[in-house]
């Protein structure tokens, strides 16, 4: 998902912005915020039906595969139909938006406990969550910063980053997300000073 | 009798109270009807049914179904076989491998650990008893504070003691319970100071 030299620019950018404010932030990038395995079996069940329909309406008027062939030639669309609803396209026409939201909503909050992002003496910790498939990204604040970045102004950031991460350069999208979500935290939660990192990762690539 | 009902729920409250009379730590208790959606593998047993009607229409000599009803046939199979396989956990328990429930649970688990709050206490002194009936599975996460006094093994011998005996779900709960309490008292130890922060009403999720 990302080379060695982006990764390093990711962690630089998080690192300066660890000046400014004593929120501690961390970054995870995941290529999809759930496995959407039912989209597979529906893709499969959509083009098998589409297959033994024609199939059937071919035998009705004479010119269609022996009878014998219909029910693997069905199996066989149901496997080239699950298969191609693995594609990232696929899997956004065939889910509900709502249901990948909570999807993205649920992974980040995984990904929260999982990084440690939660885990801060100070409560400071804040992970911002990007989700490839679903081009979201989320910002999991802790009891520390919670309240202190929501609100109107930061859902058009989040709308803005949204579309920059469907976009062809991931790494430019990282940086802004970290820009913008570092301006916020530098006037909620400017830095003070003292204390050092506690979160062992800046930035955190999920499989 | 269920572990959603509420004589186990009280029973389940008690034993938390009971179990922090002995420590400063804080015990939160989860259930859950499922852990995940096993939503394909209901769509793969429709589909599985409605290939094996399709198969049976075709060679069986002792079917004879007019082409105008094959379509309609196998459709409600898919359907009923669909439907079927979301109300009995056994046809799911055939269909996913238990490495992917036992996942699902882990997942299932953080994110509980998450949106209980759990790790919301003053000194992170609060553990999580997480059961997920579907999967008839129970995972343990404790908070940074604990993490630093109790070796993890701890958390291993009380699943194994509470849930390996196959006793019914609600008296494991409430052994595991007891157990936790257990296994806290002398390492955790109750103090003065010592305040209930966190509801000791199960969570049902």
């Amino acid at each position: 998902m990302l080379g060695d030299a982006a990764r390093a620019k990711v962690e630089a950018a998080i690192e300066a912005l660890e000046k400014r404010t004593d929120a501690e932030v961390t970054v995870a990038i995941a290529p999809s915020s759930g496995s959407y395995r039912s989209v597979d079996h529906a893709g499969g069940a959509i083009l098998a039906a589409l297959v033994l329909t024609a199939l059937l309406m071919g035998h009705f008027h004479g010119r269609s595969v022996p009878e014998e062939w219909i029910p693997p030639l069905t199996a066989l669309a149901y496997v080239v139909g699950a298969a191609a609803a693995r594609g990232s396209w696929a899997r956004r026409l065939l889910t509900r938006a709502g249901t990948r939201s909570r999807q993205v909503r649920e992974a980040a909050r995984i990904a929260f406990v999982d990084a440690g992002t939660g885990a801060t003496r100070k409560r400071d910790g804040v992970l911002v969550y990007i989700s490839l498939l679903e081009r979201a990204v989320l910002v999991v604040p802790d009891l520390g910063v919670e309240g202190k970045l929501e609100g109107a102004s930061w859902q058009a950031i989040s709308r803005e980053l949204a579309l920059a991460v469907s976009g062809p350069d991931l790494e430019a999208a990282l940086l802004r997300a970290i820009e913008k979500t570092g301006e916020k935290l530098a006037l909620a939660l400017p830095r003070t000073g003292s204390g050092a990192r506690e979160t062992p990762r800046r930035l955190v690539v999920l499989a | 009798m269920s572990i959603r009902d509420p004589g186990v729920i009280a029973r389940i409250e008690a034993a938390v109270a009971a179990a922090e009379e002995k420590t400063s730590a804080e015990v939160v208790v989860a259930i859950a009807r499922s852990s995940g959606g096993y939503r394909d593998a209901d769509l793969l047993a429709g589909a599985i049914a409605s290939l094996a009607a399709l198969s049976l229409i075709v060679y069986s000599p002792h079917f004879d179904v007019r082409h105008g009803l094959v379509l309609p046939i196998a459709a409600v199979v898919f359907l009923a076989a669909t439907a079927l396989s979301s109300r009995l956990p056994g046809v799911r328990r055939l269909l996913t491998t238990s490495a992917r429930r036992r996942r699902q649970v882990v997942l299932a688990a953080k994110l509980a650990f998450f949106e209980e709050r759990v790790a919301a206490t003053r000194d992170r002194l609060a553990v999580l008893l997480y059961v997920s009936l579907e999967e008839g599975e129970v995972e343990i996460l404790s908070d940074t504070g604990l993490d630093a006094r109790v070796p993890r093994e701890t958390w291993r011998a009380v699943t194994e003691r509470a849930f390996g005996s196959g006793a019914p779900l609600e008296e494991a709960v409430v052994a595991g319970i007891n157990e936790i309490g257990r296994a806290l008292a002398p390492l955790v130890p109750k103090t003065v100071e010592d305040r209930d922060e966190l509801p000791n009403r199960p969570r049902i999720r």
